[in-house]
């Protein structure tokens, strides 16, 4: 006889080991996910929730490589017959005025936090449109929406993202996928754990709702999005900064 | 059911779902022009084969823009007929 398929939504987050992505990877299981994420290496939060379930799996990636990220999702979609959400979380800050920061440096920014989400969102986007479902995530920034000086690259590559939202929300919502980018501001992260106290106070003074983000706010975006009542929300991109760019 | 069986059940799905209830194609109709597939139905098609038979044709060997019948979708999915479609052929 055979087994009976396994119901529970999949969710893939890419960079879940620590941060924002742990914190998804952990709402996600609250909600009934099946979790599928990877990174360089795993933190011990994480190799502790995989000790607590089995329905969360880490695979050991480095993202620039484009044929190993493309069986990742592959094996996912072999193991569970189908993908729900992907979350494109994986990112890496560069700083610094573009003319001082070396060539190398600018590719290997682009590589994670462009060309890794597009190639996982192309491999993700297949076992989606075969069920005519799925919602794709992708975690830009707000300085994809406003400039801010040292961080050019970065929010190029983010605002790069947001394009790839608009685009692909038209080509694959027939087939009854959703895209959708976040925009968060500035929320304690490990990102923006090197901003100075003055920097923090000018950041609360500009933002109407008086505040730095949490993670929190951010996953409660992202659960909404994720859910059936945002089904008719695609190509958008929500900022998630207390107003700091109104 | 072999691959090629596979192939034409998936198709004839799809389809059904454009063009209403059909039971059998014929090698030489025309996906696009004659059975009004778009894009993106091949793009869906491509991606329950690839779940089904673990394999994407288009990704290396053949050039999607070959698939021009249903005999050509048949024969990107079977090795043996697969050089016809452009494939390069080891020397």
């Amino acid at each position: 006889m055979n087994a009976p398929v396994d119901q529970r939504p999949v969710a893939i987050v890419s960079g879940g080991s620590r941060g924002l992505g742990l914190a998804l990877v952990r709402d996600f299981l609250e909600r009934g996910y099946r979790v599928e994420t990877f990174s360089r290496s795993e933190s011990a939060e994480l190799k502790e929730l995989r000790a607590e379930t089995d329905a969360v799996a880490w695979t050991a990636l480095d993202g620039t490589d484009a044929a190993a990220v493309e069986e990742f999702v592959r094996t996912a979609a072999r193991r569970h017959r189908r993908v729900d959400v992907l979350v494109n979380n994986a990112a890496v800050g560069l700083e610094g005025l573009l003319t001082l920061t070396a060539p190398a440096a600018i590719d290997a920014a682009l590589r994670t936090n462009l060309t890794l989400p597009v190639l996982l969102t192309r491999a993700c986007l297949k076992p989606m449109i075969a069920r005519r479902s799925g919602v794709v995530i992708n975690l830009s920034s707000i300085n994809a929406l406003r400039g801010q000086t040292g961080v050019a690259v970065y929010g190029a590559a983010k605002a790069a993202l947001d394009g790839l939202t608009r685009g692909l929300a038209r080509e694959v919502g027939p087939a009854g996928v959703r895209v959708v980018s976040v925009a968060p501001g500035y929320f304690d992260s490990d990102m923006t754990a090197g901003i100075g106290e003055d920097q923090r106070r000018r950041i609360t003074r500009r933002t109407p709702l008086g505040r730095l983000g949490s993670v929190e706010d951010v996953l409660g975006v992202i659960r909404f999005l994720t859910s059936p009542a945002a089904g008719f929300i695609t190509g958008q991109t929500i900022a998630v900064d207390g107003g700091y760019t109104c | 059911m072999d691959r090629r069986e596979t192939v034409m059940a998936a198709l004839l799905e799809i389809v059904n779902e454009v063009a209403g209830p059909v039971e059998h194609l014929d090698p030489d109709q025309l996906l696009v022009d004659g059975l009004g597939l778009e894009s993106l139905h091949l793009a869906r098609l491509v991606a329950v084969l690839e779940l089904e038979l673990d394999t994407d044709p288009f990704s290396d060997d053949v050039p999607i823009t070959g698939v021009r019948t249903v005999g050509d979708l048949l024969d990107a999915y079977d090795p043996v007929a697969q050089p016809r479609l452009g494939a390069v052929e080891p020397a």
